[in-house]
């Protein structure tokens, strides 16, 4: 019985997560680090992402790896998205970084439907955006807001 | 990295309720993952998204390549203005109108000003457009290959001559119903400068001649369809230059066609014969049975008959007057029911042999 090979992944606050190499693996961006990386590879720095995001993110990469054809993925899918959108945001960015495709489709979707119905200050409101434009670009936006309907 | 200990102490202070009015990162969120979540949302939601911050202003405009505002029933033009300007990089816009004619010539100028990468365009059903859009879209759209000006009555033959020695990447025009635009002078030009041309519509136009017909076979060889649905004044003389010069002719349009005889149909089944080396050659991939013409209208081709009809349909086996593939339209020509395509013959034959 071969034991499987363990990778440290290391998140930019310095919190270390020791995962099996296949769950390490989901992520595209460190595989191509341990393909590339030569004998010194068991030790991943992954400085785009904080502690907490990245232990999420390897949660999602376990349930995908380990249990890829179960029934209850789709709906441990829609839990995990289940965050506030600071998380949320966290996930999109951490998954483009590390090239994690379904995680990546996933939280796209959820914060494509956060956007649909919504008027720009709803969409600031539910962002945490500021309005960062000049007063003289906000009269054109009003404008254009003013043509932008079906009708 | 200090940047983010700044976001676990933001965040450790979310937690504990510190304040929900603090610093997220969605403002600076990468300009490549913006657009993959811009992708998946409606056109107009798009044009919201870009009015949320400047960075998302920048970055939708440095990221959208399509768009398309056919949706919009009344501000169509007012809304080219303001976004024609933000999003430089647009590649394919669909300005496709559904009743009343919406644009001006100012929103083709500001595209044709600000959207030099433009490849795609249909501004079908704008007659209020007048040869001054087509002259600003000769300037600045050099890249354009799939134009859709069909319906656009306005245009003049000068100003689609000069088009096209600007935009020679043409690949797809469709020109139906433009009457004075598409006239063997243009059709000339376009022959001339437009070799990669592909496709072409060409309907209703009713001063399209064989000159103006024969000029697109000889000069663009990559010709696969061509409709000159209406095009009453071509004769066989049309249809015989394309049979020779165009070998890759999938889809032929001649209904009302008048004109044409049993020497264009005999025509296009003998260059099959004649050109069946060239074709396999190039056609590596493709069965021979693939190749050729699929799809053929004679309707109101009232002078064919059925031999020489039939001697088409046995040189084309994508040809098909069996129901499920129909691809032979003969409407209105009655005397040619009798023809058939070889699986009509087929299952013929099965039928009567039980």
């Amino acid at each position: 019985m071969t034991s499987s090979k363990t990778i440290v992944l290391r998140s930019s606050d310095g919190a270390t997560f020791e995962v099996d190499e296949a769950v390490a693996l989901h992520s595209l961006m460190i595989k191509h680090r341990i393909e590339t990386g030569g004998a010194d590879s068991t030790t991943i720095d992954v400085p785009e992402v904080t502690g907490n995001t990245l232990s999420k993110v390897i949660e999602y990469c376990k349930k995908h790896v380990e249990a890829p054809n179960s029934d209850d993925l789709k709906s441990f899918d829609t839990d995990f998205v289940k965050v506030d959108q600071a998380v949320l945001c966290h996930l999109a960015k951490a998954s483009y970084y590390m090239n994690i495709k379904g995680l990546l489709d996933l939280s796209s979707k959820t914060i494509a439907d956060m956007f649909k119905g919504k008027t720009v200050e709803q969409i600031r409101e539910t962002f945490h955006i500021k309005n960062d434009f000049t007063p003289e670009e906000e009269e054109e936006l009003r404008k254009e807001n003013s043509w932008n309907l079906f009708v | 990295m200090p940047g983010d200990e700044l976001n676990v102490c933001f965040k450790k202070l979310m937690v504990c309720g510190g304040g929900s009015r603090v610093i997220t990162d969605w403002k600076d969120i990468p300009m490549e993952l913006l657009m993959r979540i811009v992708c998946l949302l409606d056109d107009r939601t798009v044009i919201v998204a870009s009015g949320v911050c400047s960075g998302w202003r920048d970055a939708i405009g440095h990221g959208l390549t399509n768009l398309s505002l056919s949706w919009c029933t009344n501000n169509m033009n007012n809304l080219v203005l303001s976004l024609a300007p933000k999003f430089t990089k647009l590649r394919v816009i669909n300005l496709r109108q559904k009743e009343k004619p919406l644009l001006d010539d100012n929103a083709v100028e500001t595209i044709a000003n600000n959207c030099h990468d433009l490849e795609d365009l249909d501004l079908s059903k704008s007659f209020k457009l007048s040869d001054r859009s087509l002259r600003a879209l000769a300037w600045g759209c050099p890249n354009l290959s799939k134009l859709n000006i069909s319906g656009c009555s306005a245009f003049t033959d000068d100003a689609l001559e000069f088009l096209s020695s600007y935009c020679r990447n043409f690949k797809v025009l469709n020109l139906c119903g433009c009457v004075k635009a598409a006239t063997d002078k243009a059709l000339k030009a376009i022959g001339y400068n437009c070799r990669q041309l592909e496709s072409i519509n060409l309907g209703w136009c009713e001063g399209v001649g064989d000159v103006g017909v024969m000029s697109l076979a000889y000069g663009c060889p990559n010709l696969h369809a061509i409709d000159l649905c209406g095009c009453v004044f071509i004769t066989d003389e049309s249809v015989i230059a394309l049979a020779n010069n165009c070998l890759h002719l999938r889809s032929l349009g001649l209904y009302y066609c008048q004109n044409i005889t049993d020497r264009a149909m005999y025509a296009l089944a003998h260059s099959r014969v004649n050109n069946k080396h060239e074709v396999l050659w190039e056609s590596v991939k493709t069965r021979y049975e693939e190749e050729g013409l699929m799809n053929l209208n004679i309707s109101q081709c009232t002078a064919l008959t059925p031999p020489a009809v039939q001697a088409l349909c046995d040189s084309f086996p994508a040809l098909h007057t069996c129901p499920g593939r129909h691809s032979l339209i003969i409407s209105g020509c009655l005397n040619l029911t009798s023809v058939r395509c070889a699986c009509a013959f087929q299952s013929h034959r099965a039928l009567t042999q039980v």
